[in-house]
């Protein structure tokens, strides 16, 4: 018996595990959902857990349709050993010849049922916010939940009435020139393929240089009132900046909403008559 | 687009005119008001005032 054979064995039966964690983690194509992927030895620990559990459950379901899996078989070429001069090794070729067929429905549709199992469970918890209520559900993406301001929904930070319709990023990159500020509403973001962050993308960005920092004595503005335009900055042309992570030096989030009010203040008249 | 950008907000940055009013009211991170078409828009900047860090040290440490 070929030395790696039952390493492809183990393998192919432990597959349905990390199939199970990837399409749970990764969540369904197309959905603006948090990904969370973990280390090799992370997923490899997972995926032998959670294949045991799902052995077990499709061993039982396939008995039940009346099919006789052969597990000593199976155990037999896991373990490679055949007894004196082979004489097991027979019936166990047998076996799989007979069943190859089976064997092959068996794998696959075990494949294909973890996959649906992951993906219908990542669909669950977001469906029913299972990640804002509790951290057992909550996904190892620190970065989409504070990127999309889901981390005000999280029930320890829930606040009755309280939404987010934009996120304001202010971050400081270095040029050569200096550090400058670099601030708009926060449009997408990519992770790399560790599932650290890798870029953030903005929109309306405007930038300044970090040393136009308003003077300790200087007077504030108004906290609620007309909007007057800050010189200090200006704003960048284009419809997104991309901003790599690699590049950033420190990251500052504002999380504000909008609301359209049915009667339009004082100080907000004031401030369209003199604009 | 992951970023959350609601319906009211895609229309406020629309309009270069509110824009410009939004962006000056999240440059100095303070609450104001939004003209647009005769329509008033309420800013609030200040929601994040009473979260609690769940993933401070990891922040932290990505500097």
């Amino acid at each position: 018996m070929n030395f790696a054979f039952p390493a492809l064995l183990v393998f192919l039966l432990v597959l349905p595990g990390i199939i199970l964690r990837y399409t749970y983690a990764r969540g369904p194509w197309g959905w603006a959902s948090p990904t969370s992927m973990r280390r090799v030895s992370e997923e490899l620990a997972y995926g032998v857990a959670f294949a045991l559990v799902l052995h077990a459950l499709w061993l039982a379901l396939v008995r039940r349709l009346g099919f006789a899996p052969d597990v000593e078989a199976m155990v037999l070429l896991l373990v490679g050993n055949f007894g004196e001069e082979s004489r097991r090794l027979d019936r166990v070729v047998a076996s799989v010849a007979e069943h190859y067929t089976g064997i092959a429905g068996y794998l696959v549709s075990l494949y294909a049922g973890a996959a649906v199992l992951g993906n219908l469970g990542h669909r669950a918890v977001r469906r029913l916010h299972l990640d804002h209520r509790t951290k057992t559900f909550r996904f190892d993406n620190y970065w989409f939940y504070m990127l999309t301001g889901e981390v005000l929904d999280f029930r320890e930070n829930a606040e009755e009435g309280r939404t987010v319709d934009g996120v304001y990023c202010s971050a400081v990159v270095d040029h050569a020139s200096g550090s400058y500020l670099y601030r708009g509403i926060v449009s997408d973001f990519t992770f790399d393929r560790e599932g650290a962050l890798d870029t953030i993308v903005l929109m309306d960005a405007h930038r300044r240089r970090l040393t136009d920092d308003r003077a300790e004595q200087e007077e504030p503005r108004p906290h609620v009132g007309p909007a007057e335009p800050d010189e200090r900055y200006y704003e960048i042309r284009g419809d997104f900046l991309v901003l790599r992570s690699s590049e950033i030096r420190t990251l500052n989030l504002d999380y504000f909403a909008v609301t359209l009010e049915e009667s339009a203040p004082a100080a907000a008249e004031e401030g369209a008559a003199t604009s | 687009m992951k970023g959350r950008i609601s319906k009211t907000l895609e229309t406020i940055l629309l309009d270069p005119s509110a824009r410009r009013q939004l962006r000056e009211h999240l440059i100095h991170g303070r609450d104001g008001w939004v003209r647009m078409n005769g329509k008033t828009y309420r800013v609030r900047v200040d929601l994040s005032s009473r979260v609690k860090a769940p993933f401070g040290r990891r922040l932290a440490e990505t500097g």
